[in-house]
């Protein structure tokens, strides 16, 4: 009798310690499962942010213009002929707004998946002086969480400074540089 | 010779009967833990089977426009596969100096289910962004 006991107390243990493997198994893949939907939200939500860069910075292109002529205009320093100086100037306006688009992109009411679908995110941007090319280097971090799974892309650019006569440069003063994709 | 038959002696009956209905009823809850077990198991090869079928699903929808959008697949292992690609906005963005659009700006949302047994084991959603020239 003690034997069967022995015996079978041992194959509980053994039924219990597989149960648990089992169980964590299925919380991996559940994890995973998680883990994908999140990324795909993230990956949106980076590709908005792209979206709404090119949008951005043909903006502020145009604004820079915009502000330069005010500038030549008004100011009695600067020579309708002085192309060093009239690029100068347009290139600090340029700087200005891209800074100003730093915020304008941070803003999260602004994205059509908070708009319509409703979701909760983040979008983080950091943007320095690229000291090589005189333009900048900036990092575009979207969060988005999900049952305790955070996932992160984050998307790098170069965006080089125009110069006030080249009227077709938009897109190819923007380069992504780089994509990472962050899990915890 | 009349001692040593004594030491021979076995188990009784009714140790036997003992033993074998407490091995009966353990039995019961062991089963049940490897049952659950199976079940388990499965469900999880299943989940991780669903998953990356719905993934390499929705990997593939995002560079393609319409083809093969809506339909069902089913596979040998008794999955199905379905995908849903809906327009969910359209705007115009970047405008010339006389504020008309350049391009339209389309939102689509890509959703792929996959079945087993009329059972949804995996719904993977994203969002594609498609910019056109404006007419």
């Amino acid at each position: 009798m003690i034997f069967v006991i022995i015996t079978t107390s041992i194959l509980l243990v053994l039924g219990f310690t597989t149960i648990t493997i089992s169980q964590d198994n299925f919380k991996m893949k559940n994890v995973n499962s998680i883990s994908k939907k999140n990324f795909y939200i993230a990956e949106a939500l980076s590709e908005e942010a792209d979206m709404k860069l090119h949008e951005y910075l043909k903006k502020s292109l145009d604004i820079s213009y915009e502000k330069l002529l005010n500038y030549i205009s008004e100011s009695d320093e600067i020579n309708g002929t002085d192309i060093v100086l009239i690029n100068e100037k347009f290139q600090e306006f340029y700087k200005e707004q891209v800074y100003l688009m730093k915020r304008e992109l941070e803003i999260t009411d602004n994205y059509n998946l908070k708009i319509i679908e409703k979701y909760e995110f983040l979008i983080k941007v950091n943007i320095e002086d690229n000291l090589e090319t005189d333009g900048f280097n900036m990092h575009i971090l979207a969060i988005f969480e999900d049952e305790n799974i955070v996932e992160k892309i984050q998307t790098q650019y170069t965006i080089d400074l125009p110069k006030y006569n080249d009227h077709d440069h938009n897109r190819s003063l923007l380069k992504r540089a780089g994509w990472v994709n962050f899990k915890w | 010779m009349k001692n040593l038959k004594l030491e021979e002696s076995g188990l009784s009956l009714i140790e036997v009967i003992i033993s074998i209905a407490i091995l009966g009823i353990l039995s019961v809850p062991i089963f049940g833990l490897l049952n659950m077990n199976l079940k388990l198991n499965m469900q999880s090869r299943d989940q991780f089977i669903a998953t990356n079928l719905a993934e390499s699903k929705i990997e593939e929808l995002k560079f393609v426009d319409n083809k093969e959008i809506g339909e069902e697949t089913t596979f040998k292992n008794g999955f199905t596969i379905s995908s849903v690609k809906e327009l969910v906005d359209r705007k115009d963005i970047v405008k010339n100096d006389e504020e008309e659009a350049i391009f339209l700006n389309e939102i689509y949302r890509l959703l792929v289910e996959v079945k087993k047994d009329d059972k949804v084991i995996e719904t993977l959603v994203t969002y594609k962004n498609s910019l056109k020239e404006s007419d």
